[in-house]
């Protein structure tokens, strides 16, 4: 270790982001975003059956990023850690982004939207039609669909949880209760650079303990109504989970290529060193693992007891070319950055990170599409694909259009606060940390 | 690069450090550790460890007595029959295997993550892990019947010609137990090297010195010594961080590869996982609490330790908590009456739905008294919310194996199980083969591991500055009413 950092050696007040010095990047993000929203509304208005997938694809993209961010600060306060003070302004303000994607997420509300993507949307407002004719209530309207078509069955007895009003409450409630998460600890985390007060550590620390429950419910329940019930069918005890170890992944991801980006400029190198990217290093390779470990749980559990309801799931993305994208994942998603992110020097190399986020961020994309996108065709070319001929450029700019804005919001946003809690506690214990 | 100060810089006098709370307590020296942890197995037990270790090796006679009876008269003298063809056994196997966890998560996944506080109580947490798997692994061997026949689990040819089903998880569970225990004793008897030379060099000649010797390797603690062996040390973590998941993953994998509604679901194992640590540290403090009194260890484990572990605890049975919630959500949700069906009968009106209501409460509701500070330190609390998740994580298993089994597909063959005496003598026997082991681990040795607990001293740090910034203690800052750390100016019992 070089030299012990102490206050002194610090700028008083942390240190500001000029979003001047970071123009080009901000630019870019502005210029994705712009291009993808201009095609995005041009899908949206023409093609909008399959344009819904690409929406709730690109959409949940960002949703996971974030939702991750907000994961980090609450594991971090709540576990009491002092080695990544350094950086969680960066996850704290990444957080933040919540409601940003919930306004990216508001065309998620469009009937037209939904109806396509989640078909028991579509057959529970055909109930609903006939309910306002014949003056029975929806659940009863679905009962007598059901005699008609027996799959519809099981909508009447999910009616509790899967019906329309419920799923827009917890729509909302789910953005609601991240964006209290978030907006609290940052509110607390700037209070502390103002007043130096010790005891916002002390509470944030509580704080987070407590949230963390609602938020595994949230991650949990917006996973299931979001992607689950894209097939109303199926069902998996294991999905929340899996879907949140793909959003730690994906953040940690994000924030190791941020700390380069902002180092590149100037910023941080006082506070963070070689040894937080070792740090950072490992937690990636310890979610690309969980991630393995859940993924590979989910489907051999399902492979093995071969029940019709389950398999089906896999069915759809072992078949035609969804095939290669799963032996792309597996290659890709897990054994990939697991060799690579497995030597101790590498994690501390920033070119070996950087290459491997980007690559991260790109295998958790492939997953996320990999999970939505094969509910609307069966293949990637061929089959059914002249119903919905270049779809994937439809993806691609969902993508630009939702990655593009939140990204510029956020980077645009960067400098109204220290980059770090510039009088944490625990600030000289993070930038001297020795791992 | 530009500084915006936000408010006026603190004055001097004003603490700008939130200080850790120290692992070892009133300024204890080298030498103090040295002398109370040998000193332990050096001098003669106290009372209580006679008290405890006569029973405790009654009980396992009792164990071994019952195990003969099984031997000499057939499985039939256990209360299962068709359909529960697995009770008490898998139960009580899948119950210690659980508690086995918490050694390897301390010694492994505690050390990779650097959290310092393992040091104190990681020694007996291994230890507590192979007596653990040791009680474990009698359940399955003596339930195939012909116990003189378990070899052929072993992968090898044998006089029939038979292969073992490699498709059945059951055989996997072999390989991943004895994988674990196997590098779990490795692991364990490496970081035990450098504290039986310890031990060796201040016995007297004899037999003790010969035998702690022996297994001390020739350690002479130079440095070439501790660079292999910290390399070893984390190269066996690494190794047995993936073991601490995959043996209890395996244990789940018996029963979620099934298509038993109740047995066969997705989160099983992380669920297994987490109930498995949330377990093996109820244990690891229903066993450290009253040696820590007993052997005078409240400077090395100290009220932090004890608030981490209960933390964990508290974390652990959320998760659990979460599990059982997201089986019962699914099962709703999954539109699957037969399933939905198990988990109304399991947790509404079955025949054995207490059993349902003492899992819940016992692991999802007892440990929530840990979010109260002063639960947390209070060791009467600590102890009655341990015990009631070591009776919890017996339930869970009885209800997942025997009131899924009690009430079957077919309800013409729906039968409630009742153990027999052999049941229930086994299976407290296997607590007394535990303690017993336990017992006799804390005589013969170190029960804390003293190189370790030294590396965590400050004084140990290279660099370590005492001109440093002095921060505050939280205990200071909040003005806690029970304090464990003394005050500044006023600490000090010295070696």
């Amino acid at each position: 270790m070089s030299h012990h950092v102490t206050f002194q050696d610090l700028p008083e007040g942390g240190e500001k982001f000029d979003p001047a010095r970071g123009s080009k990047l901000i630019g870019g993000f502005a210029m994705a975003g712009l291009i993808g929203l201009i095609g995005s509304a041009f899908f949206f208005f023409t093609r909008t059956d399959t344009f819904a997938y690409s929406w709730l694809f690109a959409v949940f993209v960002a949703f996971t990023v974030v939702v991750g961010a907000c994961f980090w600060i609450l594991l971090h306060n709540a576990s009491n850690s002092g080695w990544g003070i350094s950086i969680r302004r960066l996850f704290e303000n990444l957080a933040n982004m919540i409601l940003v994607v919930g306004l990216f997420a508001l065309p998620l509300l469009v009937p037209a939207v939904q109806n396509p993507l989640w078909e028991w949307m579509a057959h529970h407002r055909e109930a609903a039609h006939h309910a306002h004719d014949s003056g029975e209530t929806v659940k009863e309207a679905l009962h007598h669909m059901a005699q008609a078509d027996s799959h519809l069955h099981i909508l009447v007895e999910k009616f509790g949880y899967l019906n329309i009003g419920g799923w827009h409450v917890r729509f909302f409630l789910y953005f609601t209760i991240l964006w209290f998460i978030a907006s609290t600890l940052r509110k607390r985390s700037v209070m502390q650079d103002s007043d130096g007060n010790i005891k916002h550590t002390i509470w944030s620390r509580q704080f987070s303990c407590l949230l963390l429950f609602f938020f595994a419910l949230t991650a949990t329940f917006a996973s299931v109504d979001w992607l689950m019930t894209l097939d109303y069918s199926w069902f998996s005890t294991m999905w929340g989970v899996y879907i949140f170890a793909g959003c730690a992944w994906s953040s940690m991801a994000v924030m190791i290529l941020l700390v380069t980006w902002l180092k590149s400029l100037g910023y941080l190198n006082k506070v963070v060193t070689d040894e937080h990217y070792h740090l950072m290093g490992k937690l990636l390779f310890a979610f690309t693992v969980f991630w393995a470990y859940i993924a590979f749980s989910q489907y051999f559990l399902i492979w093995y007891a071969n029940i019709t309801e389950e398999t089906r799931f896999y069915l759809t993305r072992n078949t035609e070319t969804w095939r290669w994208v799963s032996i792309f994942i597996l290659v890709g998603h897990f054994a990939g950055p697991f060799v690579i992110l497995l030597d101790q020097q590498r994690k501390k190399k920033t070119r070996w990170m950087v290459g491997m986020c980007l690559w991260i961020l790109f295998m958790h994309v492939v997953d996320i599409y990999w999970n939505i996108i094969p509910e609307r065709g069966p293949s990637l070319t061929h089959g059914e694909q002249w119903l919905i001929p270049y779809a994937w450029i439809q993806d691609v700019f969902a993508l630009l259009a939702v990655v593009g804005g939140v990204g510029f919001v956020f980077l645009r946003g960067l400098g109204k606060f220290s980059l770090y809690p510039c009088r944490d506690p625990r600030l000289i214990e993070s930038a001297n940390v020795v791992n | 690069m530009e500084a915006t100060s936000h408010a006026s810089a603190p004055t001097p006098s004003e603490p700008r450090i939130l200080e850790r709370e120290p692992l070892v307590l009133n300024n204890r020296s080298y030498s103090w550790i040295t002398n109370r942890i040998c000193g332990i197995v050096e001098n003669k037990q106290p009372f209580l460890w006679w008290i405890l270790f006569i029973p405790s090796v009654i009980l396992t006679g009792v164990t071994v007595f019952c195990f003969t009876y099984l031997i000499s008269t057939g499985v039939g003298v256990w209360g299962q029959k068709q359909p529960v063809a697995w009770a008490w056994d898998i139960t009580n196997f899948v119950f210690w295997i659980g508690i086995g966890h918490a050694g390897t998560l301390i010694s492994a996944i505690l050390f990779l993550t650097r959290q310092k506080w393992r040091t104190s109580v990681n020694r007996a947490a291994e230890a507590m892990t192979l007596f653990a798997v040791m009680c474990a692994g009698l359940f399955p061997g003596f339930h195939v019947g012909r116990v003189w026949m378990v070899w052929f689990l072993a992968p090898i040819p044998n006089a029939n010609a038979i292969w073992q089903n490699f498709k059945s998880p059951l055989l996997w569970d072999v390989f991943a137990v004895s994988t674990y225990f196997t590098v779990s004793v490795i692991f364990w008897f490496i970081g035990l090297v450098p504290d039986l030379a310890t031990l060796r060099d201040r016995c007297k000649p004899g037999l003790r010195k010969m035998l702690y010797g022996m297994f001390a390797l020739g350690w002479r603690g130079g440095n070439r010594h501790w660079s292999h062996y910290e390399t070893a040390y984390m190269l066996l973590a690494a190794l047995s961080t993936p073991l601490v998941l995959s043996v209890h993953s395996v244990v789940s994998f018996d029963f979620a590869t099934s298509v038993v509604p109740g047995w066969h679901t997705t989160i099983f194992p992380p669920y297994f996982v987490a109930g498995a640590i949330f377990g093996g540290f109820a244990m690891v403090l229903t066993l450290m609490i009253p040696a820590r009194k007993i052997y005078g260890l409240q400077d090395l484990i100290t009220a932090k330790h004890i608030d981490n572990m209960s933390k964990i605890i508290l974390l652990t049975g959320t998760i659990v908590g979460y599990a059982y919630s997201m089986e019962f959500f699914m099962a709703y949700y999954s539109a699957n009456k037969y399933e939905l069906q198990t988990f109304q009968l399991r947790g509404l009106y079955g025949p054995s739905v207490w059993y349902y209501y003492c899992m819940f409460g016992f692991n999802v509701f007892a440990p929530q008294l840990f979010w109260s500070r002063w639960c947390r330190h209070n060791l009467w609390v600590v102890m009655f919310v341990c015990m009631c998740v070591n009776a919890g994580m017996w339930f869970e298993r009885y209800v997942i194996i025997v009131t899924t089994l009690e009430r079957h597909l077919t309800p013409g063959s729906w039968r409630t199980f009742s153990p027999t005496w052999v049941d229930i003598w086994t299976f407290v026997g296997t607590f007394g083969l535990f303690m017993m082991l336990f017992l006799l681990f804390l005589r013969f040795l170190p029960v804390i591991a003293i190189g370790e607990v030294k590396g965590v001293l400050p004084q140990s740090d290279p660099h370590y500055d005492p001109d440093r910034e002095k921060g505050i203690q939280e205990e200071d800052l909040m003005d806690y009413p029970d304090r464990h750390v003394a005050k500044p100016g006023t600490a000090a019992a010295t070696a």
